[in-house]
């Protein structure tokens, strides 16, 4: 039965693969060689298409209600999108930005991570304190993982050995072995933990907190915490000072941290684990997400509408492009 | 089935290294006590009165550091540029749709002459000084709209109390026809109350899109900044 689904689910991919090789024109394709970014509109329930060498939205995808998490396969085909109201992840194709499959989800799905290998799909459910597993292939749920009150963010190591889930109101991030798909260690970080990201060499993994005010850097080799970065904003109120979204550099020298309503993202040195800038951004930045060449940085503005776009070597913003309402979740293909 | 089977592996398991977390019992223990823990912060940005309505947490004022990264603008006087002065009240108004401001910051900038970037600091600082009063002034309106609900619910309180005694007493016509009086007087208050509720989250927005609109002015004439 289950290799019947798994041939019949290859075949179906094979034809959409074909169709849509048939179906575009040239033009049309060499015009979108250029990398996209998708961004997901918590309040529009949309998802907008930002051409990366133009910056100029491209295209609006209506999605399920409330669209938050958003990623991509590896190859770059396929986005993911977590609709958390309709209580399903939604799968577009990245270049006819049409839905080719829903797959279920668990109760309100909020963020998500793929295995580095593309499958399966890793789902926290904020509603009901667990962590969805399923083969994003056929569909099937593989584990349901119980884990704290209220989780949200989801890493996995490079390898894909580990899993990690932050929960906001236990103040944890659970690690899982992703082999047995059971909890491993669970590690107490700061007030409301929102995000997990692994360095690519998957050394460090970063945990933000998003009341507590704190990134807390945890060396995966013994899940104890190695420092707790604050952030201190001349003028800005410490209680605005709220980190949310993380990211770092491939080469794993540079980590870029938004900071919610303070309205910055921080960048930060790996190796001394301190600040060394602020970034003035939109309003109330949350995610972020790199172009596949890690040029540019994204950063998703909640209450301005819009994205800011950040130039990675030279740290600076170069530009805002406007989007939905209530932007949330960004991921760049190319 | 599936589900079934995976909701009922236990979390804590005697095999694994557990930190933190030593049973389901104080985990939900802590998990209450972060509840608790967490809502003192909302507590905290509830107004001196008791009266802040929104959910959103009350702000007092706007912070110029959130939407600004140029000069300082403290102990500015804007007022003195004439200039300033004029365009500062035309920027902030909410009727002055936000692309004519960008406009009308651009022609500014075009203007400004060698002190391009002190005027344009000044300019900043005369729009966050309005915005800012008049955001404060809608905090404390906010505030005097919840004291008023609070004001008529015990009012209708009160009536519907009256209502059931006058009606239980009527005896008379003229009784009954007080009655009524009074049964359309609470009809009235309660009507009052109910679309005054639901006007309450658009109430809440204000304060939120005039920090926007400081936001977007800032960046404009950020933008502008050599």
């Amino acid at each position: 039965m289950t290799r019947r689904i798994l041939l019949s689910a290859g075949l179906a991919s094979m034809a959409g693969l074909m169709v849509l090789g048939e179906s575009l024109p040239a033009r049309a394709q060499s015009a979108q060689t250029s990398p996209r970014a998708f961004i997901s509109n918590e309040r529009d329930h949309t998802l907008s298409v930002v051409d990366m060498d133009s910056l100029k939205v491209i295209e609006t995808i209506k999605t399920g209600r409330r669209p938050r998490g958003v990623t991509a396969s590896p190859d770059g085909k396929l986005i993911y999108v977590a609709a958390s109201d309709d209580s399903r992840v939604e799968v577009y194709d990245s270049k006819t930005f049409k839905l080719v499959k829903t797959l279920r989800s668990g109760p309100d799905p909020e963020l998500f991570v793929l295995a580095p290998s593309g499958n399966p799909l890793y789902i926290a459910n904020e509603d009901d304190n667990m962590v969805t597993v399923v083969n994003v292939e056929n569909n099937e749920l593989i584990a349901e993982i119980p884990v704290g009150v209220e989780p949200e963010g989801m890493g996995v190591s490079p390898d894909g050995r580990y899993m990690v889930n932050t929960s906001e109101t236990t103040n944890m991030a659970h690690v899982v072995d992703t082999k047995t798909n059971e909890v491993i260690e669970n590690i107490l970080v700061d007030s409301r933990p929102r995000i997990a990201e692994f360095r690519k060499d998957g050394k460090q993994l970063w945990v933000s907190a998003e009341v507590g005010g704190t990134v807390s850097v945890i060396d995966p080799a013994n899940w104890q915490i190695v420092k707790k970065i604050s952030f201190d904003i001349p003028g800005v109120n410490k209680d605005a000072i709220q980190p949310v979204g993380v990211r770092i550099t491939k080469d794993g020298k540079k980590a870029f941290v938004a900071l919610g309503p303070a309205n910055r993202v921080a960048v930060i040195d790996t190796g001394t684990l301190e600040v060394e800038k602020y970034l003035l951004v939109g309003q109330r930045v949350w995610q972020l997400a790199f172009t596949p060449d890690e040029k540019l940085l994204i950063s998703t503005n909640g209450n301005s509408n819009d994205i800011s776009i950040i130039d990675v070597e030279s740290e600076k913003v170069t530009k805002s492009v406007a989007v939905g309402r209530a932007p949330w979740g960004v991921v760049v293909v190319q | 089935m599936t589900r079934m089977n995976v909701r009922e592996t236990p979390m804590i398991s005697t095999r694994m290294p557990l930190k933190g977390m030593p049973s389901p019992s104080l985990r939900a223990g802590l998990a209450a006590a972060a509840l608790l823990l967490a809502a003192i912060p909302a507590a905290q940005a509830a107004s001196p009165s008791g009266l802040w309505p929104c959910i959103q947490p009350r702000v007092a004022s706007l912070a110029a550091a959130q939407m600004w990264d140029g000069p300082a603008i403290d102990g500015l006087d804007w007022r003195d540029d004439t200039a300033v002065a004029e365009l500062v009240p035309v920027l902030a108004a909410r009727r002055t749709p936000i692309e004519e401001a960008d406009a009308k910051v651009e022609a500014f900038a075009r203007q400004a002459g060698a002190n391009k970037d002190a005027r344009l600091t000044l300019l900043f600082a005369g729009v966050f000084d309005q915005i800012n009063s008049l955001r404060s002034r809608i905090l404390t309106g906010i505030e005097r709209y919840s004291k008023h609900q609070i004001d008529l619910s015990d009012r209708i309180r009160q009536e519907s109390l009256e209502l059931a005694r006058l009606k239980k007493a009527a005896t008379s016509e003229a009784d009954k026809a007080k009655a009524a009086d009074a049964e359309k007087q609470l009809l009235w208050d309660t009507r009052i109350y109910d679309t005054r509720t639901q006007a309450v989250t658009a109430v809440c927005e204000s304060p939120v899109i005039l920090e926007q609109r400081a936001f977007a002015l800032a960046r404009a004439i950020r933008a502008q900044m050599e």
